[in-house]
């Protein structure tokens, strides 16, 4: 299984790459500091096979708010070339704020909205449902 | 037409309900009845014979004989002077305002004129109260005949139009009114007429009224019909509500200022509490990994952690700093003072030299020994030192040869600073925004606050000032203040 983090804080990369070592250890983990880094992989169907390509789809663990493009900005850019069978995208942020929350809901590609830091049990809920839809 | 004697006439004056005389050709009185001797405080019979101009004030007397004439030329029954104020002057010399009929009588020795004189002192005196009352009103009043011409208006049209009084009565009431409207209002005006009720003018609309200058002004209207015996009128009470709609709009004015304000208040709130909340999450889910790697003697990772939580503190602590920094800037004032800007400049390097070394950026300084200023020092300060921050902060760390220019100078009420970089530079699509509140241009080792260029912003407008992005390999900010004081000669 591969696992995308998108945040421009290193300590909350950290904490989600340990989180997702203790859960999942076969996981691999790819880490992008900022979205518009991120974006050239998603956006390019070649790219995004060869770095994500697999029986399984990516799991992207996105930060909302980042320097220069945020988390949603992100998907509005990758949501005509990617689907749902191919990208799940789960929001984490340390705002809880319900806007957030229901602006996250209405991209068919995210299903899941969590609050920083992630959970250890989150990650395991989340591969369970991965791979029950694998 | 049958002749009568005087005596006949005599019967028919002493009846007579006003004063009454009677002047033949020559303009010599002929008869007069009680009514009009004590009107006039004459002796019964003592003005017959004597000519009527003995009634006449002595300023008329000059015309009077030759209107006579006229009349006598062309007879009819009448009121004398139409439209005009007439006066009698009494035996003591007062004068007393009256109306006169005329009334020519054909007799075998000529024509006669048998003139009605009615004393309207007591009309003229409430005239006058109803004069007074009117120009007592602050508003202006006015009254205007079926066909829109102006019959009377009080002191405070004078006022509110700047048109004098006597130039008002008979010009039609569109004078008063802007151009555009004129053939609208005409229409308006005689659909009233023909169904008057007391309204306000114009319910909904905004009502322009025209000064004498030229200059339009808003005015709020109201109507009243008024029937009279010689016709019916409309009174318009005007009212220049130029003060209120000012206070209206600075009103609306300040309103919406508020509502921004607000606005900007609660994302300030919103993204303060959540900028402040993500780092305090990260250092407790931290801390329990050093708990766990305590516990395990994972003591390398500790370190790494332990090392992760003291920089999110600091960065807490200086947004925390950032954020009571924009919030003072609103709010303080801060006295002006003499400013030398190479001193300032220097100053404010001084205090970033090791984040200088760090980056290894060399600091070019280009100002004139001389360049003094007047202003908030604490304001320039902050100014210069956060665009100096940031030009060494976002140094390009593949170049060589990693510079920042710092220019200032001033002309005779211009300050300009230029801060210039050859650094990372903003990218094109952030630069709309790097001004707002926690707009962050860059992911970097130890990010910012979002804040610095906020308040740097504010600082400038504050000092009266307005700052400019823009690119050239790099970074340029160029900020311009106004000065008041003259430059030092």
């Amino acid at each position: 299984m591969k696992i995308v983090i998108i945040d421009d804080s290193e300590s909350d990369r950290y904490l989600a790459r340990r989180a997702i070592e203790k859960e999942c250890a076969d996981a691999t983990v790819v880490e992008y500091e900022a979205a518009y880094l991120a974006l050239g992989d998603f956006v390019d169907d070649d790219r995004f096979a060869s770095t994500f390509g697999g029986p399984q789809p990516v799991v992207v663990l996105l930060d909302i708010n980042m320097p220069r493009m945020s988390g949603f900005e992100f998907l509005d850019r990758i949501c005509d070339c990617r689907d749902k069978e191919s990208t799940v995208v789960v929001m984490f942020s340390s705002s809880s704020r319900s806007a957030d929350r229901e602006q996250a809901e209405a991209y068919p590609l995210v299903r899941g909205f969590t609050t920083k830091p992630i959970s250890r049990l989150q990650i395991r809920d989340f591969s369970r449902t991965l791979s029950q839809l694998g | 037409m049958p002749s009568a004697p005087l005596s006949h006439f005599r019967t028919a004056i002493d009846s007579a309900p006003s004063g009454a005389l009677i002047v033949d050709g020559s303009g010599a009185i002929v008869l007069t009845n009680r009514k009009l001797e004590r009107l006039f405080g004459y002796e019964e019979n003592e003005l017959t014979g004597k000519g009527v101009d003995e009634l006449v004030p002595t300023d008329a007397r000059g015309y009077h004989g030759e209107l006579r004439s006229a009349f006598f030329e062309h007879p009819s029954t009448r009121l004398m002077g139409t439209g005009r104020d007439l006066y009698g002057v009494s035996k003591t010399g007062a004068l007393i305002p009256v109306e006169i009929g005329l009334n020519p009588i054909e007799t075998d020795t000529g024509m006669l004129v048998m003139c009605t004189v009615l004393d309207i002192t007591e009309r003229k005196r409430q005239d006058e109260r109803f004069r007074t009352a009117l120009d007592a009103a602050p508003n202006a009043i006015l009254m205007v005949n079926g066909a829109g011409t102006i019959v009377l208006c009080n002191v405070a049209t004078v006022r509110v139009f700047g048109h004098g009084r006597a130039d008002l009565i008979g010009r039609p009431v569109e004078t008063l009114i802007p151009r555009s409207m004129h053939r609208r209002h005409a229409v308006y005006r005689t659909g009233y007429v023909s169904a008057p009720v007391p309204r306000t003018m114009g319910a909904g609309k905004e009502l322009r009224g025209l000064h004498a200058s030229g200059r339009e002004f808003p005015v709020e209207v109201g109507l009243q019909p008024v029937s009279m015996p010689d016709g019916d009128y409309v009174i318009a009470s005007v009212v220049d509500i130029s003060e209120q709609y000012a206070a209206r709009t600075e009103i609306d004015k300040k309103n919406a200022e508020l509502r921004a304000r607000n606005e900007e208040i609660s994302t300030f709130a919103y993204s303060t509490s959540h900028d402040l909340k993500g780092p305090l999450v990260t250092i407790g889910a931290l801390s329990k990994c050093v708990a766990e790697d305590v516990a395990s003697g994972n003591l390398d990772e500790v370190a790494a952690n332990v090392d992760r939580i003291q920089k999110l503190a600091s960065r807490m602590s200086s947004l925390v700093e950032d954020v009571l920094s924009v919030a003072k800037s609103e709010h303080s004032e801060h006295p002006r003072t003499e400013i030398d800007v190479a001193e300032a400049i220097r100053e404010s390097l001084a205090s970033l030299d090791s984040q200088r070394q760090d980056s290894g950026v060399d600091v070019n300084v280009d100002v004139a020994a001389e360049c003094t200023i007047v202003s908030e020092r604490p304001r320039l300060d902050s100014i210069i030192g956060n665009l100096l921050a940031n030009a060494i902060k976002y140094s390009d760390p593949e170049k060589a040869h990693r510079q920042v220019w710092v220019s200032a100078h001033r002309d005779a009420n211009t300050f300009t600073l230029v801060v210039r970089d050859n650094g990372l530079g903003i990218p094109e699509d952030m630069r709309q925004r790097v001004f707002q509140m926690f707009q962050r241009g860059h992911t970097t080792s130890t990010p910012g606050s979002g804040l610095g260029l906020t308040l740097v912003q504010r600082q400038v407008e504050r000092l009266g000032g307005t700052i400019e992005l823009s690119a050239n390999n790099g970074t340029v900010f160029s900020v311009s203040i106004p000065l008041s004081e003259a430059p030092p000669v």
